[in-house]
């Protein structure tokens, strides 16, 4: 290629850049005339523009000058806190208790995400959304505090430590009855519906995160990571292969059809509300509505048609559905029998369950506490 | 001053003046201490804990300038920097080839690195390789990957070293990204229909 054709080639594709795929056509014939190689050579990069978003974006050292992967451990500095002892690990990253150096003494949880995510936009993301966070105060809600990046580059999330079991495990390990779980889980509404009303959408809700701290007797659930998946996944944005997008993605078991991109639709509260129908469905059910299965080793597009068509079957169906020696153990573990946890999904909140996993926000509760409401009439039909 | 020190501000000053050969001097001081450097963070911190190829170039700039060098000799040294940092990268990248193809021992290991870490190690070695082609049709579109992907430079930092505008730099860097992407087949597969 001479040195003209070559810059002839670069301009026609910068001002191809600037026309509408509509146009782009059009123009191109217009310029190119009889020169076939040319308008090829404009259209094959074109092309290979069109998606590269993602190409390059992350430069080249991470990848071969890191060496094998060390994690922080006890003792380790992040920031200005010390980490006690790691506590979970997620496909965000892991999970620390941590106290600050300096400071009161106390128990913070440290969120270190993993490498490869661009920290400074994280960041920059957490600090225009600090206000908002700082306004949510809910004793249900375990508050944001900090965020900040290591000296190695790695970004992190301090956080109320909550010393709490996941929901689905505490209600099962406490043998906790249908009604008991209800309860609870209305209150677990109630704090996503005070995040709502502070314009914060939760946009990761699952049993991992929803944890069940025992204050003196009583149990009290309290939600975390609120804010951290928006920051999170925005940040991961443009970078993200589609190789890791499943991790990064989180469980698509409690993943509404709006938040995995497939409809047109806003992420809002009742995103949230979508997400809270799954985690009732599992708290009542002892099984998640898809069967694992379900998703396990299926392709992207596969998940996502999954999203956006598959309706699960009724609580009731599935829990029918169980072999009898399982079912017999899903009603012990609710201190009740077969039939009797058969019927009370029947009466109510099979529907209830059905309209919070609605594919359609528009069809869903239209808030938390809307939810919310429905399961105390359910719970009076139940007890009648 | 250590020898180093003087020596790159030297080169650095005839590099600003236009006297030819002065960068390729300067190029194995700095590729010299970009390596030290990433040796001992690597060492001496934690061994695998990533290095940011932007503070890694500004602590060698610091080190060997010190914090009053002379500014305006960055530019320079920014396109030494990012020339020696794409020879450790590449130097590397070959190594941890060999490792995953002879060790099964390593081989765990350097999986999870690479999809955890960024971009495969195979890409970085096939964006050198179509490089290598692109700096013989355009050379100031291999200098901007050069800084920006091998260096990790930002835009504005990327025309600070090639003495042009941030606008200049971005049309090159949508051009060559698009040049080498089309180049490299794998990329097309691995980042085409991501979201």
């Amino acid at each position: 290629m001479t040195d003209q054709t070559w810059h002839r080639v670069w301009d026609l594709f910068h001002a191809s850049l600037e026309r509408n795929a509509a146009e782009r056509d059009a123009y191109l014939a217009a310029e190119c005339g009889e020169d076939q190689v040319l308008r090829r050579a404009v259209l094959r990069l074109l092309d290979a523009h069109d998606g590269a978003d993602t190409f390059l974006e992350q430069p080249a050292v991470p990848a071969a000058v890191g060496g094998p992967h060390d994690d922080p451990g006890e003792g380790d500095l992040v920031g200005p806190y010390r980490l006690r002892r790691l506590v979970g690990a997620g496909g965000m990253g892991l999970v620390y208790e941590a106290e600050p150096v300096d400071g009161p003494a106390g128990r913070v949880a440290v969120k270190l995400i993993r490498a490869g995510i661009d920290t400074a936009q994280l960041v920059a993301r957490f600090e225009s959304e600090r206000r908002a966070l700082a306004l949510m105060q809910h004793p249900n809600i375990a508050r944001v505090l900090d965020a900040g990046v290591t000296g190695d580059g790695r970004s992190y999330f301090v956080m109320e430590y909550v010393p709490g079991t996941p929901l689905t495990e505490y209600c099962d390990r406490n043998l906790l009855p249908v009604g008991e779980r209800l309860t609870l889980f209305a209150t677990v509404c109630g704090a996503l519906h005070h995040a709502h009303e502070t314009g914060i959408i939760h946009r990761d809700v699952k049993p991992s995160n929803v944890l069940v701290a025992e204050e003196g007797s009583r149990a009290v659930p309290k939600v975390i990571d609120f804010g951290i998946a928006k920051l999170t996944r925005k940040a991961v944005g443009t970078t993200v292969k589609l190789t890791a997008l499943g991790s990064f993605m989180g469980t698509p078991e409690y993943m509404s059809p709006e938040q995995a991109g497939l409809t047109t639709a806003r992420v809002d509260a009742r995103t949230d509300v979508f997400s809270l129908g799954v985690l009732l469905y599992e708290l009542l059910v002892g099984r998640q509505p898809f069967r694992p299965e379900t998703f396990r080793g299926q392709s992207v597009e596969e998940i996502r048609r999954i999203l956006r068509e598959e309706i699960p079957p009724p609580a009731s169906a599935r829990f029918a559905a169980l072999a009898p020696d399982r079912a017999a153990e899903v009603a012990r573990q609710r201190r009740t029998t077969p039939d009797a946890l058969s019927r009370a999904l029947r009466h109510g909140l099979d529907a209830l369950l059905a309209r919070a996993m609605e594919k359609d926000p528009a069809r869903r509760h239209a808030s938390a506490s809307d939810l919310a409401a429905e399961i105390a009439r359910a719970q009076e039909l139940i007890a009648r | 001053m250590d020898p180093a020190s003087s020596a790159v501000t030297r080169l650095l000053d005839q590099a600003r003046r236009g006297e030819p050969g002065a960068t390729e001097q300067l190029l194995p001081l700095v590729y010299d201490e970009l390596r030290r450097l990433a040796r001992s963070r690597m060492r001496f911190e934690r061994p695998g804990h990533t290095l940011q190829p932007t503070a890694l170039v500004h602590e060698a700039y610091l080190r060997l300038m010190g914090a009053e060098g002379a500014w305006e000799g960055r530019g320079h040294f920014f396109a030494a920097a990012a020339e020696a940092m794409r020879r450790i990268l590449i130097e590397r990248a070959r190594r941890a080839r060999r490792l995953k193809r002879g060790g099964d021992l390593h081989r765990v290991e350097l999986d999870d690195q690479v999809s955890a870490d960024g971009p495969r190690v195979d890409e970085v070695l096939a964006v050198d390789e179509a490089l290598g082609r692109l700096e013989a049709l355009d050379a100031q579109m291999a200098a901007v990957v050069k800084l920006r992907y091998f260096g990790g430079l930002t835009v504005e930092e990327t025309a600070q070293a090639l003495g042009t505008s941030p606008r200049t730099v971005n049309r090159l860097w949508t051009g060559a990204k698009a040049w080498l992407r089309s180049e490299i087949p794998a990329a097309r597969e691995r980042t085409g229909g991501a979201e």
